[in-house]
């Protein structure tokens, strides 16, 4: 972009424009900047995303990526690989990716179903190190405010698709996370849905909001603007508590009376495991200093992310990170996905 | 009028000195990326977004809406001077653009593409700024019966431009379909002929294909006999069309730009089924439909307007609802969200100073790309007598860059190439590979939608009945066929493209 | 001949994938099942397939294939191309582009070396200077940092 930051400069040289960005992060940080180790790369840093441009991953990476830069004085540039539904780039950061410090990644935890249901061996999780936790955004059950549950409570919706099994229509994104939460919900329950499969949980939302479907489930920022405009409603959050710009709507855990329904899209950094530890202490350094600007969190925030407090303050975020998808392992082994 | 004294409200927000350069340079950078082999809308700003993010919001909307103009029109240009289309939506403008050009009217062709991307994108908003909130009701009136039917009326309107053998337009049809089918099936999470490589797992990339079948075969097919001369032996007659153009282009302009911002309107839609479905009627309505593939110059004008009217229509959806239909407009989207504006249904009211902003530089966009081009049209002639032996080396290395920055993934290099081998093969034989590309388009789409009617329906099939718009639809592809067969599925004399290159 | 060689591949094409997909199953509880829809596009493909071998008016008449020199000038462009894709990941965009430039300008157009390698570099540094330095695209580095 040069070329245009210099047009704009000389713009701005003419006394054309008051042209500052909103900023982020003011300056540099002092520490950040002398912690950098000797003999770290002068290339930019490249941060992996494995969705395409434009969407919710590319969006958390872009601000962390401007962040970051602003408070470190490093390059930083964000990459999308987006082939193979984001197989391509996990295994490539796990395999391939520099290990110099100038690769990072921007994942999000469906590499975890990657590597345990896709990757047959190629590669693993366990290649790649978490370096900093950014986000999470749980699934939420939504219905609309005129459809057949618009006074409904999650229960209520559950215990009409056990009276009335195969009848009414949920809105799921086969082979994932929408898919096993609602796998968990019949298990547990004894509902039977008609599952309708849609390519994302945008795409559900929508096709609950032309009521071709009865109940959808999705991320919060998919359904915001509808929310807002009072068409749609949210009856169950599928986290550990209740989110904060949700208040009223309950836990899934809470309407009913279980402790297993969380599923929930981790926002996270990673390194190649074989990074020398000085980088990588350094690059997760860069990571925390930018979590911390209030800047960026209030960018994230009104994306509607949530920041998990217990993931926030772990000590070893590697491990906390871990023992997330050792549980996602659990519910693979125990559904006869993996053996 | 509340629209009226929106949009003022908008222009004001808009028309600051600050602002019309960032417009003028975003329509000229936007242009000049866009035009490059390779490299159409999608790539041209998922490559220059960055760039706005630096900036204020509304300055950076307005450049966004510069760029995105730019990149639009900038993506047939290649299609008319080398027959190499710069994304998928510009296939069709290779037909007759090429033609014209072969003919010494690359001027007249580029001219009313441009013109026509004028009067489509204008027409577009000025239908966003009246009826943008009735009309976005419209994109969810679309469910899946909706969209099954629409996608089977492309399929059909694609029968009536096939060119060349029936036969063989049909085996292409179904080869589409068939590498459609590559990749994880969406309605059950099974992996489909992907042999275990995770390359192949989300299917072949569309723009890899669309390269190496239409861009590289081309160049296969050129240097094959490449001689010390220019591309073209013939004279350039004359820069800009013709009066007699004009008159013969403005009828197909109105109804691409009518027929694009329709089809744009709901999400199976988009611009590449709009410019292939504007093509079609256009030959269908010619007085002489004979000329079609030969340098016609409706063809050109019908599907340039037609795809940009698309995405105009496209934007209606994402600013009155958030909901994105295309990649470009999903793109768009979120290019919005990082400069902290959320669209959705109470954009309107809560920030009519950025709404009716983003409606005024969309106008504003509209009016540079055309001051900008016109005298560029000029120019970009002139690239007609670089000799081709300096010139494919540089196609393709761009070509290169262009199919790999879309993923990243040198894979699709590999399809790229393939695909230049197998549709030099094809071209030498006659076969049009123009249905081919639609097929590949709306296979996956029609697959989906019919699975998921299905699922929906209690009454299975009859779905497709029950639903007003859906029967409507399927109706008039009954009557299509019924038309061709009466017919006796006798291709058109329409040349296309494979004829007339080696004559 | 060729012809009857392609037309023979989609007998064979739609009829490996018509197999592939029974496999996969044609119907499930509501209607198509993955299987259908590549089922029916396989089975068009090897009945076109077979219309075309058996039927003489879709054959090309006067069907010209280029002359040695177009053979080695088509070989020249696709060698490239392929020693691009193969070699990206190893030498880098640069290296890798210059090389195939040098191959497509000698073998294609039989320019001289000092033409072709000045025309190779000056379009490669031209293409990374646009997409790498001014567009921020991240190209594949070579071991040796470009």
């Amino acid at each position: 972009m040069k070329f245009i930051n210099k047009a704009l400069a000389l713009g701005a040289a003419l006394g054309l424009a008051a042209l500052a960005g909103p900023a982020l992060a003011q300056g540099t940080n002092a520490e950040l900047v002398k912690a950098k180790p000797a003999g770290f790369p002068t290339q930019p840093i490249e941060m992996t995303v494995v969705y395409p441009a434009g969407g919710g991953a590319d969006l958390t990476a872009r601000l962390l990526g401007k962040t970051m830069e602003q408070l470190s004085g490093s390059r930083i540039l964000v990459n999308n690989r987006t082939g193979g539904a984001g197989m391509v780039g996990h295994a490539w950061l796990a395999t391939q990716a520099p290990t110099d410090g100038t690769a990072i990644g921007m994942l999000v935890n469906l590499v975890w179903g990657d590597s345990m249901l896709r990757a047959q061996g190629r590669w693993s999780h366990t290649d790649l190190e978490p370096i900093g936790y950014l986000n999470s955004d749980p699934m939420v059950w939504f219905v609309t405010t005129d459809g057949p549950f618009k006074d409904k409570t999650a229960a209520q919706v559950i215990q009409a698709a056990k009276e009335k099994p195969g009848t009414i229509r949920v809105a799921t994104v086969p082979g994932s996370m929408w898919d096993y939460n609602i796998e968990q919900v019949e298990a547990q329950t004894g509902a039977k849905f008609l599952r309708v499969p849609f390519q994302s949980g945008g795409a559900g939302v929508v096709g609950l909001i032309g009521n071709n479907v009865d109940v959808a489930l999705g991320f919060y920022a998919e359904a915001k603007p509808h929310m807002d405009s009072g068409k749609v409603r949210g009856v169950g959050v599928a986290a550990g508590e209740r989110l904060a710009h949700l208040k009223d709507v309950p836990t899934l855990n809470e309407a009913l009376n279980g402790k297993e329904y969380l599923w929930t899209l981790l926002r996270f950094v990673v390194v190649p495991k074989a990074t020398p530890a000085d980088r990588k202490a350094y690059l997760a350094a860069m990571v925390k200093a930018a979590m911390q600007d209030q800047g960026l969190r209030d960018e994230y925030a009104k994306l509607g992310v949530y920041f998990d407090p217990t993931l926030e303050k772990a000590a070893n975020i590697t491990e906390a990170l871990n023992k997330e998808a050792e549980r996602e392992r659990e519910f693979y082994v125990k559904t006869g996905r993996l053996k | 009028m509340e629209a009226i004294s929106g949009l003022i409200t908008g222009f004001g927000v808009i028309l600051t000195p600050s602002n019309i350069m960032l417009c003028l340079l975003g329509s000229f950078v936007g242009t000049m990326i866009g035009v490059l082999p390779g490299i159409g809308p999608l790539a041209a700003l998922a490559l220059l977004l960055p760039v706005t993010f630096s900036l204020p919001p509304v300055a950076g909307v307005v450049m966004l809406a510069a760029i995105f103009y730019g990149a639009m029109y900038g993506g047939s240009t290649t299609s008319i001077l080398l027959n190499i289309p710069g994304e998928a939506a510009s296939v069709v403008t290779c037909r007759d653009g090429y033609q014209m050009a072969r003919q010494g009217r690359a001027g007249a062709a580029l001219g009313v593409a441009a013109f026509g991307s004028f009067v489509a994108g204008t027409l577009s908003v000025i239908a966003l700024t009246f009826f943008a909130p009735i009309l976005g009701v419209i994109a969810l009136r679309f469910g899946p019966p909706e969209n099954v039917a629409l996608m089977v009326l492309g399929l059909v309107c694609t029968l009536y431009m096939i060119s060349g053998s029936t036969l063989k337009g049909l085996t292409m049809i179904a080869l589409g379909v068939l590498l459609a089918m590559i990749g994880t099936d969406v309605v059950s999470g099974n992996e489909r002929f992907t042999f275990g490589s995770i390359n192949l797992s989300a299917g072949l990339d569309l723009l890899a294909i669309v390269i190496g079948l239409f861009g590289v075969s081309e160049i296969l097919a050129n240097v094959e006999k490449i001689s010390k001369n220019t591309l073209l032996a013939e004279k350039i007659k004359g820069l800009f069309p013709t009066k007699e153009d004009w008159k013969a282009s403005i009828g197909p302009m109105l109804r691409g730009s009518g027929l694009g911002f329709l089809l744009g309107l709901v999400p199976g839609g988009g611009p590449i089924t709009a410019s292939f479905i504007s093509y079609a009627v256009e030959q269908k309505v010619a007085k002489d439909p004979s000329r079609f593939g030969k340098g016609a110059i409706e063809g050109v004008a019908g599907p340039e307007s037609a795809n940009n009217a698309a995405v105009g229509g496209g934007m209606i959806p994402v600013l009155s609802l958030g909901i994105p239909g295309t990649p470009v407009t999903a793109l768009l989207l979120g290019a919005l969200v990082i400069q902290g504006i959320q669209p959705g249904p109470l954009f309107m009211q809560q920030r009519p100073d950025l709404f009716w902003g983003i409606v005024a530089s969309m106008y504003i966009g509209n009016v540079f790309l055309l001051i900008l081009n016109l005298p560029l049209v000029g120019l970009w002639v002139q690239l007609l007598r670089v000799p081709y032996r300096v010139l494919f080396p540089i196609v393709l290395m761009l070509s290169v860059v262009g199919t790999y920055s879309s993923n990243k993934n040198v894979f699709d290099l590999w399809v790229m190439l393939a695909f230049g081998v197998a549709g030099y093969v094809l071209r030498k034989l006659e076969y049009d590979l123009a249905p081919f590309l639609i097929a590949f388009v709306l296979a996956p789409l029609l697959e989906q939608s019919l699975r998921q009617s299905l699922v929906m329906s209690p009454d299975g099939i009859m779905i497709m009945l029950q639903r007003p718009i859906a029967a409507t639809l399927i109706v008039i592809s009954f009557v299509l066929v019924a038309l061709m067969i009466r017919r006796g599925l006798k291709p058109r004399e329409t040349g296309g493209v494979i004829n007339e290159v080696h004559q | 001949m060729i012809e009857r060689l392609v037309n023979l591949t989609w007998v064979l094409v739609g009829a490996a994938a018509a197999v592939l997909s029974w496999r996969i199953g044609l119907t499930g509880p509501y209607g198509p099942d993955s299987g259908l829809f590549p089922f029916v596009a396989g089975i068009l493909v090897c009945l076109g397939g077979v219309g075309l071998l058996l039927t003489k008016g879709h054959a090309v008449n006067g069907l010209e294939w280029p002359d040695r020199a177009g053979w080695r000038r088509i070989g020249g462009v696709l060698a490239g191309l392929a020693f691009m894709a193969a070699s990206i990941p190893y030498l880098g965009f640069a290296a890798a582009g210059v090389i195939t430039m040098l191959i497509l300008l000698r073998t294609v157009e039989q320019s001289s070396w000092v033409s072709s390698i000045l025309l190779a570099v000056i379009s490669v540094a031209a293409t990374l200077g646009l997409f790498g330095y001014l567009l921020d695209l991240q190209l594949p580095r070579g071991p040796w940092g470009f």
